[in-house]
């Protein structure tokens, strides 16, 4: 914006010469209030734009670290001299096949399901 | 000896092998007559429908001749069937000689009424004695469904008694290899399988009561078709149930041994 010249003026102002101001809005305005509302848009956008950065930064929260549980162990248990015996691991074995046997088993053989006929021949003569 | 030792061998896997292709060759044959059947069926009906739309006395005898046929295939049909429940029944080491015996003898009752039903087809000189024969098959075909399904009952007993014997041998050898060797446990050790060990012998008394109902249920089958599928649904309901305390018992078993083989 250029600035007014500010001469000194030691003569009566002359009626014909309209002094020149600049026209805002279609209305002429002070150019000194012009400019602090420029200034002052200008700082409330930069305001502005700083806040956000900083009200960015302020909502990252830092991730907790995750508790490291101390892993038991298992206990160990102490087998009896029982389990060592011959009639003991053999009994072990007739009771894991029976167990699978039981669980193949089918209560009703599908293959022996019993054929269901028609048997009425109704013969319907003219 | 060592030189006689494999064809020894040959000679008993021989023996033992046609068992079980009997019931497979019985099946194959079963399957092979039901396809027939169906063909022979179905001739039957397009014959049926041409004489019923036509009346001609060549679609009437067109019709004899394949309701004939299928009269004759019908009978050839259930006989294999029954054939097959009789070779399933040799096979099931669960029964007893005398209740194999029984069911046998009830198949080979049906069998001979079905032999006898096949030789009056063959007299047959008019529709209305086709008809008149086939009454004869329908007016038995309840106490042939029934006898089916008691031998189907029979069977599934059979396998289920061959498990509960398994069972039995188990516990008792369970039961003296705690006693053998009680110093081993603790007293309150050996309280908690006395406890098991009678728990384990609970679910074969169940087992045993629901055995007992399905031959009860089986023994009183008869009715019409629908009659006997309704009593037949509840005979595989127990039968399921038998199964399943079987396989508790055997549950616990495993928990005993398990019990049994750690100190403490």
């Amino acid at each position: 914006m250029e600035e007014i010249p500010q001469t000194q003026n030691t003569q009566p102002p002359d009626a014909s010469v309209v002094p020149q101001h600049p026209v805002i809005n279609g209305k002429p305005g002070k150019p000194k209030t012009l400019i602090a509302a420029i200034i002052a848009v200008a700082l409330g956008t930069l305001i502005v734009l700083a806040y956000q950065p900083i009200k960015g930064i302020q909502t990252v929260v830092a991730p907790t670290p995750t508790p490291i549980s101390q892993a038991t162990p298992t206990p160990i248990r102490a087998v009896s001299a029982i389990a060592t015996q011959s009639a003991f691991l053999s009994l072990e074995s007739s009771i894991a096949s029976l167990s699978s046997s039981i669980q193949a088993f089918t209560v009703l053989d599908p293959s022996l399901t019993p054929p269901i006929l028609d048997l009425t021949l109704k013969f319907n003569r003219k | 000896m060592k030189h006689i030792l494999p064809y020894l061998l040959t000679f008993v896997v021989l023996l033992i092998s046609p068992v079980y292709a009997t019931s497979q060759q019985a099946y194959q044959d079963y399957l092979y007559q039901f396809d027939l059947y169906r063909t022979t069926f179905s001739d039957f009906q397009v014959s049926k429908n041409e004489y019923e739309k036509f009346g001609s006395l060549t679609s009437e005898t067109t019709a004899l001749e394949k309701t004939k046929l299928m009269l004759t295939q019908r009978d050839q049909l259930l006989r294999a069937y029954l054939l097959l429940l009789n070779e399933k029944l040799s096979e099931s080491s669960g029964l007893s000689s005398n209740e194999r015996g029984l069911y046998q003898s009830l198949l080979i009752n049906e069998v001979k009424f079905l032999e006898s039903h096949s030789a009056l087809i063959p007299s047959i000189g008019s529709l209305e004695d086709a008809v008149d024969v086939s009454k004869q098959l329908e007016s038995h075909y309840n106490i042939l469904q029934a006898t089916m399904r008691q031998t189907i009952s029979a069977i599934s007993l059979g396998g289920l008694s061959e498990l509960a014997s398994q069972y039995d041998t188990v516990v008792i050898d369970a039961k003296n290899l705690i006693s053998q060797n009680r110093t081993f446990f603790s007293p309150q050790k050996q309280a908690v399988l006395d406890r098991w060990v009678l728990q384990i012998a609970n679910k074969r008394s169940l087992y045993q009561q629901k055995t007992d109902t399905v031959k009860s249920l089986s023994s009183t089958l008869k009715g019409d078709i629908p009659k006997l599928d309704d009593q037949f649904t509840s005979i595989q309901k127990n039968l399921s149930e038998a199964r399943q305390y079987l396989a508790e018992g055997s549950s616990f078993i495993t928990e005993l041994f398990t019990a049994i083989r750690y100190q403490e």
